[in-house]
Protein backbone atom coordinates (compact mmCIF):
# COMPACT_ATOMS: atom_id res chain seq x y z
CA UNK A 1 0.00 0.00 0.00
CA UNK A 2 1.45 3.11 -0.86
CA UNK A 3 1.59 6.40 1.37
CA UNK A 4 -1.39 8.01 0.49
CA UNK A 5 -3.53 4.87 1.22
CA UNK A 6 -2.29 4.66 4.07
CA UNK A 7 -2.79 7.85 5.51
CA UNK A 8 -6.36 7.94 4.25
CA UNK A 9 -7.16 4.30 5.75
CA UNK A 10 -5.57 5.91 9.08
CA UNK A 11 -7.61 9.34 9.36
CA UNK A 12 -10.85 7.27 7.89
CA UNK A 13 -10.56 4.98 11.07
CA UNK A 14 -9.22 7.08 13.48
CA UNK A 15 -11.20 10.15 12.72
CA UNK A 16 -14.44 9.40 10.92
CA UNK A 17 -15.24 6.62 12.34
CA UNK A 18 -14.43 4.37 9.97
CA UNK A 19 -17.86 4.27 8.34
CA UNK A 20 -16.40 4.77 4.61
CA UNK A 21 -13.96 4.48 2.35
CA UNK A 22 -13.95 7.47 -0.02
CA UNK A 23 -11.15 9.72 -1.05
CA UNK A 24 -10.12 12.44 0.72
CA UNK A 25 -8.83 15.29 -1.47
CA UNK A 26 -5.18 15.73 -1.09
CA UNK A 27 -5.69 19.80 0.03
CA UNK A 28 -8.94 18.85 2.28
CA UNK A 29 -7.89 20.97 5.18
CA UNK A 30 -8.11 18.33 7.97
CA UNK A 31 -7.57 20.89 10.85
CA UNK A 32 -10.34 23.90 9.70
CA UNK A 33 -13.09 20.95 9.26
CA UNK A 34 -13.00 19.67 12.53
CA UNK A 35 -11.40 15.97 11.61
CA UNK A 36 -8.25 16.61 13.19
CA UNK A 37 -7.91 18.43 16.52
CA UNK A 38 -4.80 19.06 18.80
CA UNK A 39 -4.88 15.60 20.36
CA UNK A 40 -5.70 14.35 16.38
CA UNK A 41 -2.50 15.39 15.93
CA UNK A 42 -0.65 13.92 18.64
CA UNK A 43 -2.17 11.07 17.74
CA UNK A 44 -1.28 11.36 13.70
CA UNK A 45 2.22 11.90 15.07
CA UNK A 46 2.55 8.92 16.82
CA UNK A 47 0.86 7.13 14.21
CA UNK A 48 3.77 8.66 11.40
CA UNK A 49 6.50 7.52 13.71
CA UNK A 50 5.73 4.25 14.94
CA UNK A 51 3.96 2.88 11.83
CA UNK A 52 5.72 4.75 9.00
CA UNK A 53 8.56 4.45 11.09
CA UNK A 54 8.85 8.45 10.18
CA UNK A 55 10.76 10.98 13.13
CA UNK A 56 8.99 14.45 13.07
CA UNK A 57 10.88 17.29 14.38
CA UNK A 58 9.53 19.68 17.23
CA UNK A 59 10.11 22.30 14.67
CA UNK A 60 7.76 20.41 12.24
CA UNK A 61 5.38 19.40 14.27
CA UNK A 62 3.18 23.22 12.93
CA UNK A 63 -0.45 22.49 12.38
CA UNK A 64 0.56 24.02 8.15
CA UNK A 65 2.96 20.63 7.97
CA UNK A 66 -0.14 17.99 8.97
CA UNK A 67 -3.43 20.03 7.82
CA UNK A 68 -4.21 17.95 4.97
CA UNK A 69 -3.15 14.49 3.35
CA UNK A 70 -0.55 16.28 0.46
CA UNK A 71 0.96 18.46 3.11
CA UNK A 72 2.09 15.13 5.30
CA UNK A 73 3.20 13.16 2.15
CA UNK A 74 5.27 16.56 1.89
CA UNK A 75 6.63 16.21 5.08
CA UNK A 76 7.30 12.20 5.16
CA UNK A 77 8.96 12.31 2.03
CA UNK A 78 11.14 15.75 3.54
CA UNK A 79 11.76 13.87 6.92
CA UNK A 80 12.47 10.21 5.28
CA UNK A 81 14.79 11.87 2.67
CA UNK A 82 12.72 10.69 -0.39
CA UNK A 83 11.21 14.09 -1.32
CA UNK B 1 -13.16 56.04 40.73
CA UNK B 2 -13.29 56.20 36.76
CA UNK B 3 -10.68 53.37 35.73
CA UNK B 4 -10.24 52.44 32.58
CA UNK B 5 -8.13 49.30 31.15
CA UNK B 6 -5.77 51.92 28.65
CA UNK B 7 -4.94 53.59 32.17
CA UNK B 8 -3.20 50.57 33.28
CA UNK B 9 -1.10 50.75 30.34
CA UNK B 10 -0.10 54.68 30.37
CA UNK B 11 0.67 53.91 34.45
CA UNK B 12 2.70 50.67 33.33
CA UNK B 13 4.71 52.50 30.38
CA UNK B 14 5.25 55.53 33.37
CA UNK B 15 6.52 53.94 35.66
CA UNK B 16 8.34 51.18 33.65
CA UNK B 17 9.05 52.41 30.31
CA UNK B 18 12.22 50.11 29.52
CA UNK B 19 10.65 46.73 30.73
CA UNK B 20 9.01 43.88 28.52
CA UNK B 21 5.18 44.36 27.86
CA UNK B 22 5.08 41.47 25.53
CA UNK B 23 7.09 38.74 23.98
CA UNK B 24 6.06 37.61 20.47
CA UNK B 25 8.37 34.75 18.26
CA UNK B 26 11.44 35.73 20.68
CA UNK B 27 11.28 39.51 20.25
CA UNK B 28 10.37 41.60 23.52
CA UNK B 29 8.81 44.89 23.15
CA UNK B 30 8.90 47.36 26.28
CA UNK B 31 5.79 49.19 27.75
CA UNK B 32 7.13 52.69 25.66
CA UNK B 33 7.14 50.89 22.76
CA UNK B 34 4.13 49.25 23.07
CA UNK B 35 2.01 52.68 24.31
CA UNK B 36 3.28 54.61 21.75
CA UNK B 37 2.33 51.65 19.02
CA UNK B 38 -1.34 51.97 20.41
CA UNK B 39 -1.27 55.90 20.19
CA UNK B 40 -0.48 55.41 16.40
CA UNK B 41 -3.20 53.01 16.19
CA UNK B 42 -5.61 54.94 18.03
CA UNK B 43 -4.69 58.45 15.78
CA UNK B 44 -5.14 56.01 12.19
CA UNK B 45 -8.42 54.89 14.00
CA UNK B 46 -9.44 58.34 14.65
CA UNK B 47 -8.48 59.57 10.93
CA UNK B 48 -10.10 56.91 9.50
CA UNK B 49 -13.79 58.38 11.21
CA UNK B 50 -13.91 55.92 14.86
CA UNK B 51 -15.51 57.70 17.28
CA UNK B 52 -16.11 56.96 21.21
CA UNK B 53 -19.04 53.84 21.33
CA UNK B 54 -18.12 52.40 18.29
CA UNK B 55 -17.27 48.91 17.63
CA UNK B 56 -13.88 47.47 15.93
CA UNK B 57 -13.90 44.21 14.32
CA UNK B 58 -10.91 42.79 15.23
CA UNK B 59 -9.75 40.52 12.69
CA UNK B 60 -6.22 40.23 13.34
CA UNK B 61 -3.96 36.98 14.19
CA UNK B 62 -2.41 37.21 17.79
CA UNK B 63 0.46 39.41 17.42
CA UNK B 64 2.48 42.16 19.70
CA UNK B 65 1.41 44.68 16.63
CA UNK B 66 -2.25 43.07 18.07
CA UNK B 67 -2.41 43.81 21.43
CA UNK B 68 -1.14 47.17 20.16
CA UNK B 69 -3.95 47.37 18.46
CA UNK B 70 -6.62 46.53 21.43
CA UNK B 71 -5.37 49.36 23.28
CA UNK B 72 -5.08 51.70 20.16
CA UNK B 73 -8.83 50.74 19.65
CA UNK B 74 -9.64 51.18 23.29
CA UNK B 75 -7.65 54.79 23.73
CA UNK B 76 -10.25 56.38 20.89
CA UNK B 77 -13.09 55.56 23.59
CA UNK B 78 -14.16 52.31 20.80
CA UNK B 79 -14.32 48.53 21.76
CA UNK B 80 -13.18 45.47 20.14
CA UNK B 81 -14.80 43.01 18.98
CA UNK B 82 -12.34 39.50 18.26
CA UNK B 83 -13.21 37.79 14.95
CA UNK B 84 -11.14 34.86 14.94
CA UNK B 85 -9.27 34.53 11.29
CA UNK B 86 -9.86 30.63 11.23
CA UNK B 87 -13.45 31.23 11.34
CA UNK B 88 -15.61 30.55 7.64
CA UNK B 89 -16.04 34.03 6.01
CA UNK B 90 -20.10 33.54 6.76
CA UNK B 91 -19.49 33.51 10.70
CA UNK B 92 -17.11 36.43 10.12
CA UNK B 93 -19.88 38.38 8.19
CA UNK B 94 -22.35 37.49 11.08
CA UNK B 95 -20.34 38.38 13.62
CA UNK B 96 -19.57 41.84 11.95
CA UNK B 97 -23.59 42.16 11.25
CA UNK B 98 -24.43 41.39 14.93
CA UNK B 99 -22.60 43.13 16.36
CA UNK B 100 -23.02 46.42 13.63
CA UNK B 101 -19.11 46.94 13.91
CA UNK B 102 -18.51 49.61 11.03
CA UNK B 103 -14.83 48.90 10.59
CA UNK B 104 -12.94 45.46 10.25
CA UNK B 105 -9.43 46.24 11.32
CA UNK B 106 -7.37 43.56 9.31
CA UNK B 107 -3.92 42.69 8.10
CA UNK B 108 -4.16 42.52 3.96
CA UNK B 109 -4.59 40.24 2.43
CA UNK B 110 -7.63 39.26 3.42
CA UNK B 111 -9.60 36.09 1.80
CA UNK B 112 -11.59 37.64 -1.24
CA UNK B 113 -14.98 35.74 -0.13
CA UNK B 114 -14.94 37.77 3.34
CA UNK B 115 -13.69 41.54 1.17
CA UNK B 116 -16.45 41.15 -0.91
CA UNK B 117 -19.14 40.18 2.56
CA UNK B 118 -17.94 43.00 3.87
CA UNK B 119 -18.08 45.30 0.67
CA UNK B 120 -21.91 44.23 0.53
CA UNK B 121 -22.02 45.20 3.85
CA UNK B 122 -20.61 48.79 4.20
CA UNK B 123 -17.84 47.67 6.39
CA UNK B 124 -14.52 49.65 5.99
CA UNK B 125 -11.75 46.96 5.70
CA UNK B 126 -8.44 49.15 7.73
CA UNK B 127 -5.63 47.26 6.85
CA UNK B 128 -2.95 47.71 10.11
CA UNK B 129 -0.23 47.64 8.81
CA UNK B 130 -0.04 50.77 5.94
CA UNK B 131 -2.57 52.22 8.42
CA UNK B 132 0.28 53.07 11.15
CA UNK B 133 2.90 53.65 8.34
CA UNK B 134 0.83 56.94 7.18
CA UNK B 135 0.33 57.63 11.08
CA UNK B 136 3.98 57.35 12.11
CA UNK B 137 5.02 59.58 8.69
CA UNK B 138 2.97 62.23 9.79
CA UNK B 139 3.97 62.16 13.18
CA UNK B 140 0.85 64.06 15.22
CA UNK B 141 0.37 63.20 18.47
CA UNK B 142 -2.39 61.33 20.22
CA UNK B 143 -4.12 63.50 23.12
CA UNK B 144 -6.18 60.90 25.12
CA UNK B 145 -10.58 61.56 25.39
CA UNK B 146 -12.24 61.30 28.16
CA UNK B 147 -13.89 57.82 28.50
CA UNK B 148 -16.50 57.14 31.41
CA UNK B 149 -16.07 53.34 33.22
CA UNK B 150 -19.70 52.62 31.78
CA UNK B 151 -18.10 52.25 28.01
CA UNK B 152 -18.05 49.11 26.49
CA UNK B 153 -14.62 47.89 25.93
CA UNK B 154 -15.11 44.31 24.70
CA UNK B 155 -17.58 42.62 22.77
CA UNK B 156 -17.37 38.70 22.74
CA UNK B 157 -19.26 36.70 21.01
CA UNK B 158 -20.03 33.42 22.89
CA UNK B 159 -23.29 30.18 22.34
CA UNK B 160 -26.64 31.23 24.12
CA UNK B 161 -28.82 29.29 25.34
CA UNK B 162 -30.92 28.89 22.17
CA UNK B 163 -29.79 30.37 18.19
CA UNK B 164 -26.81 32.19 17.09
CA UNK B 165 -24.10 33.45 19.27
CA UNK B 166 -24.50 36.56 21.21
CA UNK B 167 -22.40 39.31 21.82
CA UNK B 168 -21.01 40.05 25.46
CA UNK B 169 -21.28 43.92 26.14
CA UNK B 170 -17.79 43.94 28.90
CA UNK B 171 -17.53 47.62 30.07
CA UNK B 172 -14.06 49.28 31.40
CA UNK B 173 -15.24 49.09 34.87
CA UNK B 174 -16.15 45.43 34.24
CA UNK B 175 -12.55 44.82 33.44
CA UNK B 176 -11.27 47.24 36.50
CA UNK B 177 -12.68 44.93 39.20
CA UNK B 178 -11.16 42.38 37.86
CA UNK B 179 -7.87 42.93 37.05
CA UNK B 180 -7.29 44.52 40.89
CA UNK B 181 -8.22 41.43 42.43
CA UNK B 182 -6.42 39.54 39.81
CA UNK B 183 -2.82 41.18 40.43
CA UNK B 184 -3.64 40.67 43.94
CA UNK B 185 -4.81 37.19 44.12
CA UNK B 186 -2.01 35.45 42.49
CA UNK B 187 0.75 38.83 43.70
CA UNK B 188 1.12 39.43 40.15
CA UNK B 189 4.45 42.18 39.96
CA UNK B 190 7.10 42.99 37.35
CA UNK B 191 9.00 40.33 37.57
CA UNK B 192 6.10 38.11 36.20
CA UNK B 193 5.52 36.36 32.21
CA UNK B 194 2.20 35.63 32.34
CA UNK B 195 1.47 33.21 29.45
CA UNK B 196 -1.51 33.95 26.64
CA UNK B 197 -2.79 30.79 25.62
CA UNK B 198 -6.18 31.09 25.03
CA UNK B 199 -7.40 32.80 21.57
CA UNK B 200 -8.05 36.72 22.17
CA UNK B 201 -12.51 36.00 21.83
CA UNK B 202 -12.40 34.17 24.77
CA UNK B 203 -12.43 36.11 28.30
CA UNK B 204 -9.34 33.80 29.33
CA UNK B 205 -7.32 36.64 27.40
CA UNK B 206 -8.31 39.26 29.91
CA UNK B 207 -6.41 37.60 32.84
CA UNK B 208 -3.44 36.79 30.50
CA UNK B 209 -3.37 40.31 28.23
CA UNK B 210 -4.66 42.79 30.86
CA UNK B 211 -3.54 41.51 34.51
CA UNK B 212 -0.11 41.36 32.91
CA UNK B 213 -0.08 45.11 32.14
CA UNK B 214 -1.83 46.04 35.13
CA UNK B 215 0.94 44.49 36.87
CA UNK B 216 3.58 45.95 34.97
CA UNK B 217 4.18 42.54 34.02
CA UNK B 218 4.87 40.62 30.23
CA UNK B 219 2.86 38.51 28.65
CA UNK B 220 4.56 35.62 26.39
CA UNK B 221 1.90 34.77 23.28
CA UNK B 222 1.49 31.20 21.89
CA UNK B 223 0.30 30.72 19.02
CA UNK B 224 -1.80 28.30 17.72
CA UNK B 225 1.40 26.67 16.36
CA UNK B 226 2.30 26.31 19.72
CA UNK B 227 -1.04 25.44 21.26
CA UNK B 228 -1.41 22.63 19.22
CA UNK B 229 1.57 21.14 20.26
CA UNK B 230 3.06 20.18 23.95
CA UNK B 231 6.70 20.16 22.74
CA UNK B 232 6.73 22.84 21.44
CA UNK B 233 4.09 25.24 24.46
CA UNK B 234 6.69 23.43 26.97
CA UNK B 235 10.38 25.27 24.80
CA UNK B 236 8.04 28.59 24.79
CA UNK B 237 7.46 28.40 28.61
CA UNK B 238 11.37 27.46 29.75
CA UNK B 239 12.86 29.72 26.62
CA UNK B 240 10.79 32.57 28.07
CA UNK B 241 10.86 32.48 31.90
CA UNK B 242 7.01 31.71 32.20
CA UNK B 243 5.81 31.92 35.73
CA UNK B 244 2.09 32.59 35.09
CA UNK B 245 -0.06 29.64 32.62
CA UNK B 246 -3.43 29.90 32.41
CA UNK B 247 -5.51 27.72 29.95
CA UNK B 248 -8.10 25.49 29.66
CA UNK B 249 -7.86 21.84 31.17
CA UNK B 250 -7.93 20.50 27.66
CA UNK B 251 -4.86 22.45 26.97
CA UNK B 252 -3.04 21.26 30.55
CA UNK B 253 -4.26 17.44 29.14
CA UNK B 254 -2.33 17.67 25.71
CA UNK B 255 1.09 18.61 28.02
CA UNK B 256 0.62 15.81 30.38
CA UNK B 257 0.30 13.38 26.96
CA UNK B 258 2.86 15.01 24.87
CA UNK B 259 5.61 12.37 24.98
CA UNK B 260 8.51 12.80 27.23
CA UNK B 261 7.01 15.27 30.02
CA UNK B 262 9.13 18.88 30.00
CA UNK B 263 8.96 19.80 33.28
CA UNK B 264 8.12 23.32 33.62
CA UNK B 265 10.04 24.44 36.57
CA UNK B 266 9.72 28.76 36.09
CA UNK B 267 6.23 28.71 36.72
CA UNK B 268 4.45 29.63 40.06
CA UNK B 269 0.92 29.59 39.30
CA UNK B 270 -1.26 27.10 37.19
CA UNK B 271 -4.77 28.54 36.44
CA UNK B 272 -7.61 26.36 34.70
CA UNK B 273 -10.66 27.38 33.60
CA UNK B 274 -13.44 26.91 31.77
CA UNK B 275 -14.14 23.62 31.82
CA UNK B 276 -14.35 20.58 34.51
CA UNK B 277 -10.66 19.11 35.68
CA UNK B 278 -10.24 15.36 34.64
CA UNK B 279 -8.48 13.64 37.33
CA UNK B 280 -6.10 11.88 35.60
CA UNK B 281 -4.70 14.92 34.17
CA UNK B 282 -4.96 16.81 37.55
CA UNK B 283 -2.48 14.28 39.62
CA UNK B 284 0.29 14.72 36.99
CA UNK B 285 0.17 18.45 37.38
CA UNK B 286 2.66 18.61 40.41
CA UNK B 287 4.86 16.36 38.14
CA UNK B 288 5.00 18.92 35.11
CA UNK B 289 4.94 22.04 37.33
CA UNK B 290 6.86 20.98 40.63
CA UNK B 291 6.49 24.76 41.77
CA UNK B 292 3.53 25.97 40.80
CA UNK B 293 0.34 26.47 42.96
CA UNK B 294 -2.66 25.21 41.17
CA UNK B 295 -6.06 26.82 41.11
CA UNK B 296 -9.44 25.89 39.66
CA UNK B 297 -11.40 28.72 38.49
CA UNK B 298 -15.11 29.03 37.64
CA UNK B 299 -16.90 31.57 35.77
CA UNK B 300 -18.21 32.49 32.02
CA UNK B 301 -18.12 35.00 29.59
CA UNK B 302 -21.34 36.56 31.19
CA UNK B 303 -19.65 37.30 34.46
CA UNK B 304 -16.07 36.78 34.01
CA UNK B 305 -14.16 34.69 37.14
CA UNK B 306 -16.77 33.79 39.96
CA UNK B 307 -15.21 31.34 42.03
CA UNK B 308 -12.31 30.02 42.88
CA UNK B 309 -10.60 26.88 44.52
CA UNK B 310 -7.11 26.85 45.17
CA UNK B 311 -5.68 23.51 45.68
CA UNK B 312 -3.41 22.00 49.14
CA UNK B 313 -0.14 21.83 48.42
CA UNK B 314 -0.59 18.11 48.46
CA UNK B 315 -2.86 18.12 45.52
CA UNK B 316 -4.21 14.10 46.90
CA UNK B 317 -6.49 16.19 49.38
CA UNK B 318 -8.32 17.61 47.11
CA UNK B 319 -12.10 16.83 46.99
CA UNK B 320 -12.82 14.46 43.40
CA UNK B 321 -14.24 15.85 41.38
CA UNK B 322 -12.82 19.44 42.04
CA UNK B 323 -14.93 22.05 43.90
CA UNK B 324 -15.73 24.81 41.90
CA UNK B 325 -14.54 26.74 44.64
CA UNK B 326 -15.60 29.74 47.12
CA UNK B 327 -16.54 33.04 45.71
CA UNK B 328 -14.70 35.86 45.02
CA UNK B 329 -14.63 39.36 46.80
CA UNK B 330 -16.65 41.15 44.08
CA UNK B 331 -19.63 38.44 43.73
CA UNK B 332 -22.69 37.69 45.27
CA UNK B 333 -24.88 34.37 44.75
CA UNK B 334 -27.81 32.74 45.29
CA UNK B 335 -28.60 29.00 44.79
CA UNK B 336 -32.01 28.72 44.27
CA UNK B 337 -35.32 25.97 43.41
CA UNK B 338 -37.25 26.62 40.22
CA UNK B 339 -39.27 28.87 41.88
CA UNK B 340 -36.60 31.13 42.84
CA UNK B 341 -36.41 30.10 46.54
CA UNK B 342 -32.98 30.00 47.98
CA UNK B 343 -31.92 26.76 49.04
CA UNK B 344 -29.54 24.64 52.02
CA UNK B 345 -26.43 23.72 51.58
CA UNK B 346 -26.15 20.28 50.31
CA UNK B 347 -29.27 20.69 48.00
CA UNK B 348 -28.24 21.29 44.40
CA UNK B 349 -29.93 24.09 42.15
CA UNK B 350 -29.75 27.21 39.62
CA UNK B 351 -26.49 28.98 40.44
CA UNK B 352 -27.41 32.83 40.29
CA UNK B 353 -24.68 35.57 40.47
CA UNK B 354 -24.37 39.39 40.90
CA UNK B 355 -21.86 42.05 41.15
CA UNK B 356 -19.41 44.20 39.73
CA UNK B 357 -17.90 41.71 36.79
CA UNK B 358 -21.12 40.57 35.40
CA UNK B 359 -21.68 41.55 32.08
CA UNK B 360 -23.58 44.84 30.76
CA UNK B 361 -25.67 42.85 28.69
CA UNK B 362 -26.07 40.98 25.81
CA UNK B 363 -25.62 43.30 22.00
CA UNK B 364 -28.62 44.11 20.63
CA UNK B 365 -30.97 41.86 22.60
CA UNK B 366 -33.22 42.34 25.65
CA UNK B 367 -33.23 38.68 27.15
CA UNK B 368 -34.86 39.58 30.91
CA UNK B 369 -35.41 35.50 31.10
CA UNK B 370 -31.43 35.81 31.66
CA UNK B 371 -31.33 37.76 34.95
CA UNK B 372 -33.54 37.45 38.27
CA UNK B 373 -33.76 40.73 39.74
CA UNK B 374 -29.61 41.92 39.02
CA UNK B 375 -28.88 38.27 39.35
CA UNK B 376 -27.49 36.79 36.53
CA UNK B 377 -28.72 33.10 35.93
CA UNK B 378 -26.33 30.76 34.79
CA UNK B 379 -27.81 28.00 33.96
CA UNK B 380 -25.57 25.89 35.53
CA UNK B 381 -26.78 23.37 38.76
CA UNK B 382 -24.32 23.53 41.92
CA UNK B 383 -24.61 23.07 45.77
CA UNK B 384 -22.49 23.77 48.09
CA UNK B 385 -21.31 22.80 51.46
CA UNK B 386 -22.19 25.02 55.24
CA UNK B 387 -18.70 26.87 54.32
CA UNK B 388 -19.97 27.69 51.14
CA UNK B 389 -17.80 25.61 48.75
CA UNK B 390 -19.44 25.02 45.68
CA UNK B 391 -19.48 21.90 43.57
CA UNK B 392 -20.17 21.87 39.98
CA UNK B 393 -23.41 19.19 38.82
CA UNK B 394 -24.68 20.17 35.45
CA UNK B 395 -26.22 22.11 32.71
CA UNK B 396 -29.75 23.03 32.53
CA UNK B 397 -29.63 23.38 28.56
CA UNK B 398 -28.16 22.05 26.01
CA UNK B 399 -24.78 24.18 26.15
CA UNK B 400 -22.14 22.33 26.24
CA UNK B 401 -18.35 22.01 27.01
CA UNK B 402 -15.75 20.65 24.16
CA UNK B 403 -11.92 21.64 24.27
CA UNK B 404 -13.11 24.15 26.36
CA UNK B 405 -14.89 25.80 24.50
CA UNK B 406 -18.40 26.46 24.90
CA UNK B 407 -20.47 25.06 22.21
CA UNK B 408 -24.59 25.15 22.01
CA UNK B 409 -25.83 21.74 20.37
CA UNK B 410 -29.02 23.79 19.35
CA UNK B 411 -27.09 25.94 17.30
CA UNK B 412 -25.39 22.94 15.56
CA UNK B 413 -28.57 21.66 14.82
CA UNK B 414 -30.46 24.61 13.11
CA UNK B 415 -27.16 25.14 10.81
CA UNK B 416 -27.33 21.40 9.82
CA UNK B 417 -31.25 21.52 9.51
CA UNK B 418 -31.00 25.16 7.59
CA UNK B 419 -29.22 22.31 4.45
CA UNK B 420 -32.21 21.08 3.28
CA UNK B 421 -30.91 17.59 3.31
CA UNK B 422 -32.28 15.97 6.35
CA UNK B 423 -35.78 15.08 7.64
CA UNK B 424 -34.44 15.11 11.31
CA UNK B 425 -31.02 16.55 13.55
CA UNK B 426 -30.16 15.68 16.56
CA UNK B 427 -27.32 16.40 18.52
CA UNK B 428 -26.48 15.07 21.85
CA UNK B 429 -22.96 14.69 23.34
CA UNK B 430 -20.88 11.88 25.86
CA UNK B 431 -17.85 12.28 28.02
CA UNK B 432 -14.45 12.27 26.71
CA UNK B 433 -11.48 11.91 29.23
CA UNK B 434 -9.90 14.57 26.65
CA UNK B 435 -11.41 17.08 25.71
CA UNK B 436 -14.82 16.84 28.11
CA UNK B 437 -17.63 16.27 25.75
CA UNK B 438 -17.25 14.95 22.47
CA UNK B 439 -20.65 16.19 19.87
CA UNK B 440 -22.27 13.81 17.89
CA UNK B 441 -25.01 14.45 15.75
CA UNK B 442 -27.77 12.25 14.18
CA UNK B 443 -29.30 12.53 10.68
CA UNK B 444 -32.12 11.07 8.69
CA UNK B 445 -31.00 12.10 5.27
CA UNK B 446 -33.64 12.75 2.74
CA UNK B 447 -34.36 9.71 0.80
CA UNK B 448 -32.90 10.54 -2.52
CA UNK B 449 -29.76 12.03 -0.26
CA UNK B 450 -26.05 10.32 0.09
CA UNK B 451 -24.04 11.75 2.82
CA UNK B 452 -20.54 10.52 4.53
CA UNK B 453 -19.25 11.49 7.00
CA UNK B 454 -16.26 13.42 4.92
CA UNK B 455 -19.17 15.46 3.58
CA UNK B 456 -20.80 16.35 6.60
CA UNK B 457 -17.60 17.55 8.21
CA UNK B 458 -16.95 19.63 5.03
CA UNK B 459 -20.57 21.11 4.81
CA UNK B 460 -20.09 21.79 8.68
CA UNK B 461 -16.62 23.56 7.99
CA UNK B 462 -18.04 26.49 5.55
CA UNK B 463 -20.27 28.18 8.34
CA UNK B 464 -19.24 26.44 11.71
CA UNK B 465 -16.16 26.82 13.82
CA UNK B 466 -13.74 23.74 13.76
CA UNK B 467 -14.76 23.73 17.73
CA UNK B 468 -18.40 23.00 16.90
CA UNK B 469 -17.81 20.68 13.89
CA UNK B 470 -19.79 17.52 15.62
CA UNK B 471 -16.85 14.82 16.11
CA UNK B 472 -19.13 12.04 14.74
CA UNK B 473 -22.00 11.51 12.52
CA UNK B 474 -24.35 8.89 13.10
CA UNK B 475 -26.52 8.59 9.88
CA UNK B 476 -30.07 6.59 10.39
CA UNK B 477 -32.84 5.98 7.88
CA UNK B 478 -34.93 5.61 11.05
CA UNK B 479 -36.87 7.77 12.19
CA UNK B 480 -35.61 9.11 15.48
CA UNK B 481 -36.68 7.99 19.10
CA UNK B 482 -39.67 10.54 20.44
CA UNK B 483 -41.15 10.65 24.06
CA UNK B 484 -44.94 10.94 24.69
CA UNK B 485 -44.71 15.17 23.76
CA UNK B 486 -43.18 14.09 20.82
CA UNK B 487 -39.72 15.56 21.78
CA UNK B 488 -36.81 13.75 20.17
CA UNK B 489 -35.44 11.43 22.99
CA UNK B 490 -31.81 12.21 23.01
CA UNK B 491 -30.97 9.45 26.07
CA UNK B 492 -32.71 6.56 23.70
CA UNK B 493 -30.55 8.13 20.21
CA UNK B 494 -27.49 7.95 22.83
CA UNK B 495 -28.11 4.05 23.43
CA UNK B 496 -28.32 3.74 19.89
CA UNK B 497 -25.09 5.10 19.18
CA UNK B 498 -23.81 3.13 21.53
CA UNK B 499 -24.87 0.10 20.27
CA UNK B 500 -23.71 0.97 16.91
CA UNK B 501 -20.37 1.73 18.24
CA UNK B 502 -20.55 -1.55 19.62
CA UNK B 503 -21.33 -3.90 16.82
CA UNK B 504 -18.56 -1.85 14.85
CA UNK B 505 -16.12 -2.85 17.87
CA UNK B 506 -16.86 -6.10 17.17
CA UNK B 507 -15.42 -6.28 13.85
Amino acid sequence: MNLRDNLTRFITTEFLDGAEHEAIPDDLNLLESGIIDSLGILRLVVYLEEELNVVIEPEQMLPKNLSSIGAIMNLVNAESGVG
Amino acid sequence: MNTLVTHYLQKAAWRYPDAGAVIFQGRQYNYQALDELSDHIALGLEEQGVKPGDNIGMYLQKSALALAAIYGVLKTGACYVPMPVSDPASRTAYLLKNSGAQYLLAANPVNKELTEMIHADQVTLVDINSMVAQVEKAGKRFTAKAIHDQAVAAVLHTSGSTGAPKGVMITHANLAVFLDWAVKAFALNPNDRLLSHAPWQFDLSFFDIFAAVAAGACVVLAEPDDTSCGVRMARLVETNEVTVWQSVPSALTLQTVSGPNRVMPSVRQVLFAGEPMPRQTLVKLPGLFPNARLHNIYGCTETNDTFMYSLPENIEQAPDPLPIGYVLPFIRYRIVDDNNQDLKPGQPGHLLVAGATVMAGYLGITDPSRFTDDYYRTNDLVSQTDQGLLQFHGRIDSVIKTNGYRVNLTEIEDFLLRSGQFKEVALFSEQDHFIGQRIIATVRPLDDTHCSVLSLKIYCARGLPNYAIPHSFFITAQELPKGSTGKIDRRTLANWWKQQQAVKNLH
